[in-house]
């Protein structure tokens, strides 16, 4: 089983990818608005493949368990 | 190191003085001896001024007018918008190409009588992020042909690159072709709904939606020019009712419409 800090790590780096993802395809230097736009986005995007990761990762790791 | 850029539009400043950061942009630009790429330039000169360009909202020139549009060496023109945003818009002139036709212009060219026909145009506008890499870039290209009496459109094509990997920008209600605004000036033109977000099952975020317009106009007498029209919209966020706008209505739209360089021909009489 994966400790929680490495959970908190997991969504952190999803959410990194996603914000610099994010920043980088916006026209211009960002305002407030569009600050949390991006943010926002961020945080949705990276809400599926750090769930699907988490998935993956109890699955190596329940079928690594049984050897 | 620049030259102000000949315009129709009135909104377009010329006499305003760039900024120093604006300025140096535009020296990077104009002084690229090795002729490297002009986004490699652009790019390069925002790594370097990172720091500068995003306190540099608050200078006289930003605060004081919308945009500021200069002419460089290479004959595209650089437009700073506020927020640190610039873009780039080019009018590329082919002397030498025979007007490629299809059917139907074929028939007309061989019906009109004392018809000239302007060379083939291709008008450009390119998007940048605050790194200076190029987003996007929206083309269209056509000709014309007039008679002192009337101008015919002939639109040959119309496209957009994506110019950066990972690429979030959609294009939706894409249009191409060619319009008769009245009987002495006719278009040729792109337009499309530029955005990037995500949408699920009528849910959406969109974090940037840009309505671009890129066309090349005429008058009867030859005169063209290459324009561009950008309509930000604002970012909104829509999840089942909950409709949620990032921004207030009094800031966008935010419309901005530029031109190339305007070419005037000699008169046929």
């Amino acid at each position: 089983m994966m400790k929680k800090s490495s959970y908190e790590i997991l969504f952190i780096a999803c959410f990194a990818f996603f914000f610099i993802l994010n920043f980088i395809n916006v026209i211009g230097q960002p305002d407030l608005p569009l600050f949390v736009a991006i943010i926002i986005g961020a945080l949705i995007e990276s809400f599926t493949p750090y769930l699907v990761l988490i998935l993956i990762i109890r699955i190596i790791s329940r079928d690594s368990s049984k050897f | 190191m620049f030259v102000s850029t000949v315009s129709a539009q009135d909104n377009l400043t010329t006499n305003v003085k760039p900024s120093e950061l604006e300025q140096g942009l535009i020296d990077a630009l104009n002084s690229d001896t090795k002729n490297l790429a002009a986004d490699y330039v652009i790019a390069n000169y925002c790594k370097a001024t990172e720091d500068k360009i995003s306190t540099s909202e608050n200078n006289n020139v930003s605060s004081k007018s919308n945009s500021r549009t200069y002419q460089l060496e290479s004959g595209s023109n650089i437009t700073f918008i506020n927020h640190g945003n610039f873009l780039i818009n080019d009018l590329k002139v082919d002397n030498n190409t025979i007007q490629p036709v299809n059917k139907e212009n074929e028939m007309n060219l061989q019906s009109e009588d004392n018809s000239f026909y302007t060379p083939s145009l291709i008008s450009s506008v390119s998007e940048y992020n605050s790194f200076g890499w190029k987003l996007f870039t929206v083309y269209t290209q056509g000709y014309f042909g007039y008679d002192n009496k009337s101008v015919k459109p002939y639109h040959v094509n119309s496209w957009y690159v994506h110019n950066m990997p990972f690429n979030l920008w959609q294009i939706s209600n894409w249009e191409e072709g060619t319009d008769i605004i009245s009987s002495n000036t006719a278009e040729v033109y792109s337009q499309g709904n530029f955005h990037y977000g995500f949408e699920y099952k009528g849910n959406s975020l969109t974090v940037q939606n840009y309505y671009i317009k890129v066309y090349l106009s005429c008058d009867q007498n030859g005169n063209y020019g290459a324009y561009y029209s950008l309509t930000e919209l604002i970012p909104k966020l829509k999840v089942g009712s909950l409709n949620l706008s990032f921004g207030s209505s009094t800031e966008y739209p935010r419309i901005k419409n530029g031109s190339a360089t305007l070419t005037i021909q000699d008169d046929l009489s």
